[in-house]
């Protein structure tokens, strides 16, 4: 049954004053007697007719009604539901048709251009943006999920003042009267706390707001700011500059302690540039070297990885340093592996030159980023793998900023988005120093910080505002809304804007920013084309900026780095965003919160990463929970033992145990910001015990070992000395791969179908997986694959329809990795086809196994006969609780399953008819062109893994990919004939390293 | 047989207790057994009845529950789809099978100490295959389109997959109940006749003569009778065979290691056998007590069916060794994997050696006559066996789903409170419905038991000469059709010898003689 709207006497009232006018009916309706409106719900007074209590007449009519209409639906079982045409249609607007619009976000101290889907005005799916350089036109999990956060039903939906709901108009009242005071004292008290916002209009605003208001400040805090890269710069070449890398042209990569390929800033475009010279067939392999405390995608990634605490990374590029002739100051004694590694890594950077770089973790102090930048520039890296870009802005920023701004010369604080007193360093009391002053904060959702402000206001959506952003490389893009604000809320700049008494629309500021951008005036003709083009494409790239020369300070550093203090205490603490919440603000996205980290496979949780010693040392296993302490403060959280993990070192993520939070985040995980301190935030010395209890910790995968399976097969690209049946190397024998397992011929007792029209394949080279995830979030946005929650999740339950295995070989101190995505492999001679009793799930003549909802009766025999477990059952009704806000993203091309359904990949098949209506429709043609069809797992990969395509289209991609000799299928034995193949992973290791 | 064969006193058929004890005539014979239909209700059968019921109610709750929340309510997970829902379906399949051997194939086989136990086996069987049925509908995601399954013309013109052997369990079950209840009904036609003859009650007149079909003991009626049992009869026996073998498809068409295997036809027949007679024994030994049937069925027929028991737990037992053996020959590293590391020696080692002491160590104690013939260690065995054969079904199903071919997706299954209430819940329909069995129909085939009387031959027994008695068969049954069941001539017939003890004394003197020839 669908169910209508209910006007409440809330939302008519509200309607009642959108419309301006206050309509009343009777003399105490215009008074306001409340009795008489109470009265007025009803349809009779008191004692009329009616009894006092339980059910009235209109009850009781309304229920017979409804059962007789019950009685008479009960063979019908569809919902009915109500078409309302277009009165006037839309331009460019074809139901069922849907368009794609050119925006973009900041990330991590950079921006990212999106590309989003719309249905009939609803924002549905995010992709990246082609002619974006941070996007390439990929994205990763984080990205994928904004479009669920616009809908989150737990959405800020009105100002509140005190806790307490209010309206705009009180809001704007409030806002006009503090203007005024701020001009009368020119701005004096007034401090405005920023995030990592990279808004062109919004610094502009800012600008503005400083020149009238010249006594105001502005701050900067984000808890996974970019503060220490930015100092670097400034200790290394005296000007905060951005350093932006080019993995692309980079043929010997070290990394000290950064995730660049996950979760560091710029992660999209290095997986792109990465993945260039991954590809064996494409030429020469870069060579890429990891140094890490904990364990990430590009640490396992890396030809050679190095196991190393976070505070000792920096004896690590002293020694590189020193043997490229960098002055490094005096180093001394250092541990042998540790030297070894810094020798053979030295001498492949020499042979690199100007091919070399040094990337320096987000998290290692600006000692290491300028000595990063020093090596760069020895190795004459500089103009080729690092490119030098101005920086965004210079506000004071990170924790001493916040103390700054905690001292109580400033009365007013304006807080633009974050949570900072969720995330704050514990030794800025932020929440008691904010006590009694005017604190206005706006914010998408209603926060810690919203709950400790004396005014919240809510913050349009990054899909619902107009704004704009700047790429660490400087190419500005528009943000464009893709839906009207759903709650009304207002951008940074618009506020900013109501603080100089002045209300212009974010759509004016921006507009007027782009005309300083694009240089022509306001309004005229040729700014109009300009803008037009911007907000179609998306992107304004950066007129290359003079940076004068740059002159490496060597000797600064050599001091700077001689007096580095490496954190002392038992052991080392570090503090990283969680794979699920980022820095908190996605606590309450489901799709992120159910997508598994890429090392542990952990979801919903937060933990202790530990290395196995450690762990053996304190007698815990993963579960247990134990106490971490820094600096008086201590936090218990479940450990979880992390194969390749350094020796007493802990890591933490930020973002999670929020507790002002919706529905979803609410109860998950355990806060760890009581433990970062100023001057610690990144790397902190303290103690790890056991404590009592244990969790749960709901994981997806439990098996880590291959068993000596041969599901994934890897290779060196060049003869390096291995260990006794070692595969050869890919110059050896390049399709190795392809014969591993030997079976007898494959005899099929049916004839199989011929293929004549298309033939769909899919091809996924592992040499380029890193196991980041974001094909799993892109696969749910695209199918409306339900989340099932931490119960789910630990009942082995989750419905994602591609997963990453990942599987660990050697030590478990030390070990190597591999991952695989894992999705279904649409065999040919499918076993789960041959099962069902139904025939609910068949094969197409293109060769795809489809599952049809709507006959399967959910025997489950097809899941049981899956050799690749790649078939997920609705074990329950995971869509009925779907939040009306949260339907809206729903996929219209794709059925949202019921109960009792199998479901599981389907090769995107709404997209492949999508393709074949637009070739007939456009050239006639019946068969679509390579390229034309792009499943959502390969759109948003940032390493362009994953090829799919028509096997039959002699050019096209994934021929050429499944026919490398390095593709090979798995299971093959089994005779089930899948239609996925896998490139073997070819690693580039350095011989000298191997022999050590 | 030789005749130079040894002979082992007691065990010998010129020595071997009386099939009947007791020498019961045949008016003493119905007396006795409609006694169990005719007499009080009594306070231990209510009080039984109660418990029974209350286990039907938790079947209900847990079929209400999970169809109201879905199959999530169970343990399984998505590597795991199949664990205690079809371990019970084939549990209980395989329970009904014993009744079917007794009653088909020993018949055809004209094994006169079948007709003591195959009305209750039978009935057994039918309860069994009952309970059975619950899991194969209701595991299902969407029950109310379970009719899919059947190839009924629609609308849609989608038939069912008949490469799918879930659909030839559809029609292997199906037919299995079908020809399973006739045959049961066809045989209780005399005997209802009798208990209408008997009833004293106008309602119990009228609802047994409906039953009863109007059964008049005429010759015509018996030639009817015989013919359609002896059909029924030959129509079962293969059923016994392929009932458990179409169920077993089921794993050995798949993919999977430790169910793709070519052995699992026969080794689940030979299971099935197995716990069906183990079931029979947990049953008889209860009611011919409770009962008071003793003298009809007798320690022979308990140490008959233990015979089985020992038979089919060895052949199940050479089919573990058979699997094991092929697992590491074949060679197939997958296969290897299950058998070793997953059950042998691996997460499921507990459930695996369950089984093993359940169903090959535990009944070789069958090998000793005292065993055999002790009721307290029959009953004990049968009940072992039963939680053996339900292990192996669990080992099967869940220690090959839940560990196969990619390491990334093995899990652990953990049954619910859901899972554990509807198998008992099972139990409870099966035995509500037992016992109004017990109290509604004649629990012996009368008419059978008759036939093999002393009394229905009037030739003094050979000695050394058991074949000449089947000789007689033909005057056995020209006897029953003159003396049964056709209204008042239970006295009137001929070769009629008067009880000269009461059926209490007569299994204690036998149980006396049995222990003395063994001693």
């Amino acid at each position: 049954m669908k169910r209508l709207p209910i006007v409440s006497k809330e939302t008519s009232e509200t309607f009642a004053k959108d419309l301006g006018h206050d309509y009343w009916r009777t003399p105490e309706d215009r008074r306001g007697d409340l009795t008489f409106r109470a009265q007025q719900a009803r349809e009779f007074v008191d004692g009329e007719h009616e009894p006092p209590n339980g059910m009235d007449r209109r009850t009781f009519m309304t229920f017979m009604g409804a059962s007789m209409a019950l009685a008479g639906l009960a063979g019908c079982r569809r919902p009915e539901e109500k078409i309302l045409p277009y009165a006037r249609m839309p331009e460019d607007l074809i139901p069922g048709r849907p368009t794609h619009y050119a925006t973009s976000i900041a990330w991590a101290g950079s921006s990212i251009g999106l590309l989003v889907e719309s249905h009939e005005g609803r924002p549905t799916k995010i992709e990246g943006n082609p002619s974006h350089p941070e996007s390439l036109g990929a994205t990763k999990a984080f990205h994928q999920a904004v479009v669920l956060d616009l809908y989150d039903p737990d959405r800020s939906t009105a100002p509140r003042q005190g806790g307490k709901d209010t309206t705009w108009a009180e809001a704007d009242a409030a806002l006009t009267t503090l203007a005024t005071a701020l001009r009368g004292k020119s701005g004096a008290g007034l401090a405005i706390l920023v995030e990592d916002h990279r808004s062109l209009t919004t610094k502009r605003s800012l600008a503005a707001l400083l020149r009238d208001l010249p006594q105001a400040k502005v701050f900067r805090w984000d808890p996974l700011g970019q503060d220490n890269a930015r100092e670097g710069a400034r200790l290394a070449l005296g000007q905060p500059v951005e350093a932006v890398f080019d993995l692309e042209k980079a043929d010997v990569v070290l990394s000290l302690d950064a995730d660049f390929l996950g979760l560091e800033a710029g992660s999209v475009r290095h997986s792109k540039g990465w993945s260039r010279r991954r590809r064996v067939e494409a030429g020469p392999m870069s060579r890429v070297y990891v140094a890490e405390s904990s364990p990430s995608e590009t640490g396992f990634a890396a030809d050679h990885r190095l196991r190393l605490q976070s505070r000792q990374i920096v004896l690590l590029g002293r020694a590189v340093a020193s043997a490229l002739g960098v002055d490094a100051g005096k180093a001394g004694a250092a541990d042998p592996k540790l030297t070894a590694f810094a020798a053979a890594v030295a001498k492949d950077l020499q042979k690199a030159g100007a091919k070399g770089l040094v990337i320096a973790g987000r998290n290692q102090p600006k000692e290491v980023h300028a000595l990063a930048l020093a090596i760069n520039d020895k190795l004459g890296a500089i103009g080729t793998t690092v490119r030098m870009a101005p920086a965004f802005d210079d506000v004071p920023s990170g924790a001493e900023a916040l103390s700054e701004l905690a001292k109580p010369a400033y009365d007013t604080v304006v807080i633009l988005g974050g949570n900072p007193i969720f995330d704050a360093p514990a030794d800025v009391d932020l929440a008691k120093s904010l006590k009694g002053k005017t604190t206005i904060h706006l914010s998408t959702h209603v926060n810690e910080t919203s709950a400790a402000c004396s005014w919240h206001l809510p913050r349009a959506h990054a899909l619902e505002s107009w704004s704009d952003t700047v790429a660490q490389d400087g190419t500005a893009a528009v943000v464009q809304p893709l839906i009207a604000p759903m709650y009304g809320g207002r951008t940074d700049a618009e506020l900013v804007d109501r603080l100089l008494a002045s209300n212009r629309t974010a759509y004016e500021l921006v507009r007027a920013t782009w005309a300083e951008i694009t240089g022509a005036a306001a309004n005229s003709a040729a700014f109009e084309a300009a803008w037009r083009r911007a907000v179609h494409d998306g992107v304004q790239p950066a007129a290359p900026a003079s940076m004068g020369t740059l002159t490496v300070r060597t000797s600064e550093i050599a001091a700077a780095v001689e007096s580095l203090k490496l954190a002392d205490g038992a052991v080392e603490v570090t503090f990283g965003p969680d794979a699920h919440a980022w820095d908190g603000r996605f606590a309450n996205s489901a799709w992120l919160q159910e997508l598994p980290d890429a090392i542990h496979k952990l979801c919903w949780a937060n933990a202790a990463c530990v290395a196995p010693a450690t762990a053996k040392k304190l007698g815990v296993a993963s579960g247990d929970h134990v106490t971490v302490a820094v600096g008086g403060a201590s936090v218990t959280l479940p450990a979880i033992i992390t194969f390749g993990q350094a020796d007493d070192s802990v890591r933490l993520t930020i973002g999670q145990g929020r507790k002002v939070v919706g529905r979803v985040g609410t109860g998950v995980g355990f806060d760890t910001t009581p433990l970062r301190r100023t001057g610690a935030l990144d790397i902190a010395g303290g103690t790890l015990a056991k404590a009592t209890g244990s969790s749960k910790l709901p994981i997806t995968q439990g098996h880590f070992s291959l068993e000596g399976r041969p599901l994934v097969r890897e290779q060196t690209a060049v003869d390096v000395p291995g260990p006794p049946g070692a595969p050869p190397s890919y110059k050896k024998d390049p399709s190795w791969a392809k014969h591993v397992v030997h079976h007898p011929p494959e005899i099929n007792l049916f004839q199989g179908p011929e293929y004549h029209g298309h033939k769909w394949a899919m091809a996924i080279d592992l040499s380029l997986c890193t196991g980041c995830g974001t094909c799993v979030t892109a696969c749910q946005a695209e199918n409306n694959t339900p989340v099932t929650g931490p119960e789910g999740v630990l009942r082995n339950r989750e419905m994602h329809w591609i997963r990453v295995d990942r599987y660990y070989e050697g030590s478990e101190e030390d070990p190597r990795s591999v991952t695989q995505p894992m999705t279904c492999q649409h065999c040919e001679n499918a076993p789960c086809e041959q099962v069902c009793p139904v025939n609910a799930t068949t094969h197409s003549p293109e060769g795809i196994n489809e599952m049809t909802y709507n006959r399967c009766i959910g025997t489950k025999y097809c899941g049981n006969n899956c050799p690749y477990k790649v078939r997920r059952f609705n074990y329950f009704h995971y869509n009925a609780d779907i939040p009306a806000t949260t339907r809206m993203q729903l996929n219209p091309d794709v059925t949202v399953r019921s109960r009792g359904v199998m479901e599981k990949c389907s090769f995107c098949v709404q997209r492949i008819n999508q393709a074949k209506i637009e070739a007939k429709v456009k050239d006639g043609s019946t068969r679509v062109k390579d390229g034309a069809v792009v499943t959502a797992c390969q759109q948003a990969c940032p390493t362009e893994a994953i090829t799919f395509g028509d096997l039959n289209d002699g050019a096209g991609r994934v021929g050429v990919e499944v026919n490398r000799p390095r593709s090979y299928k798995i299971l093959q034995e089994l005779n089930v004939r899948p239609r996925l193949s896998y490139l073997a992973r070819i690693s580039n290791p350095n011989p000298e390293l191997v022999k050590a | 047989m030789s005749t130079t064969a040894p002979i082992v006193p007691g065990d010998t058929p010129g020595t071997r207790a009386d099939l009947i004890l007791g020498k019961p005539t045949f008016q003493t014979l119905t007396d006795d057994v409609a006694n169990v239909n005719e007499r009080k209700t009594k306070t231990r059968w209510i009080l039984t009845f109660a418990v029974a019921v209350s286990l039907l109610m938790v079947l209900g709750g847990s079929l209400a529950k999970l169809v109201w929340s879905g199959v999530g309510v169970w343990g399984l997970d998505n590597t795991v789809f199949w664990a205690w829902d079809i371990t019970g379906f084939v549990f209980w399949i395989g329970i009904g099978h014993a009744g079917t051997l007794i009653s088909a194939i020993l018949y055809l086989f004209r094994q006169k100490w079948r007709t003591s136990i195959n009305r209750a086996a039978e009935a057994m069987t039918i309860f069994a295959v009952m309970a059975a049925g619950i899991y194969p509908a209701f595991h299902v995601g969407r029950v109310w389109f379970l009719y899919w399954v059947f190839p009924v013309p629609n609308q849609m013109s989608i038939w069912p997959n008949f490469k799918s052997p879930l659909l030839w369990d559809v029609f292997a079950v199906s037919t299995y109940a079908t020809v399973s209840i006739l045959f049961w009904y066809v045989g209780l036609v005399p005997d209802l006749a009798t208990l209408r003859d008997r009833a004293k009650t106008k309602l119990a007149h009228t609802a047994y003569g409906i039953f009863a079909l109007g059964w008049r003991g005429s010759h015509k009626n018996w030639v009817h009778y015989e013919k359609a049992y002896q059909i029924f009869a030959g129509l079962s026996t293969p059923l016994v065979l392929s009932v458990h073998t179409v169920v077993s498809f089921d794993f050995a068409t798949s993919v999977i290691p430790g169910w793709h295997a070519t052995i699992f036809p026969p080794y689940f027949v030979a299971g099935a056998i197995f716990s069906g007679f183990a079931m029979v024994i947990t049953l008889m030994v209860i009611a011919r007590k409770v009962l008071e049937l003793e003298h009809i069925i007798t320690m022979r027929h308990l140490e008959n069916m233990a015979k089985i028991i020992l038979v089919t737990g060895s052949i199940v037992g050479y089919a573990y060794g058979m699997e094991f053996f092929i697992a590491w020959y074949g060679a197939n590293e997958y296969e290897r994997y299950v058998f070793f590391n997953n059950r042998a020696f691996g997460p499921y080692s507990w459930a695996y050696w369950t089984m093993i002491s359940c169903n090959v160590i535990f009944p070789q104690l069958f090998w000793f006559k005292k065993v055999r013939t002790s009721i307290p260690a029959l009953f004990i065995l049968s009940i072992i066996v039963n939680i053996g054969m339900w292990f192996e079904r669990f080992v099967i199903i869940v220690t090959s789903l839940h560990a196969d071919y990619i390491p990334s997706s093995w899990t652990y299954f953990r049954p619910t409170i859901w899972d554990i209430s509807l198998f008992m819940g099972t139990f409870g329909l099966f035995t509500t419905m037992f016992l109004l069995f017990c109290r509604a129909l004649p629990v012996i085939a009368l008419a059978e038991v008759k036939a093999i009387l002393p009394a229905a031959d009037p030739h003094p027994p050979h000695a050394h000469d058991d074949g000449h008695h089947d000789d007689h068969a033909h005057e056995g049954h020209s006897a029953k059709s003159e003396s049964s069941a056709s209204g008042t001539s239970d006295a009137a017939s001929p070769g009629d010898v008067t009880r000269d003890e009461t059926p209490k004394a007569a299994v204690k003197k036998a149980s006396k003689k049995e222990k003395k020839s063994h001693g």
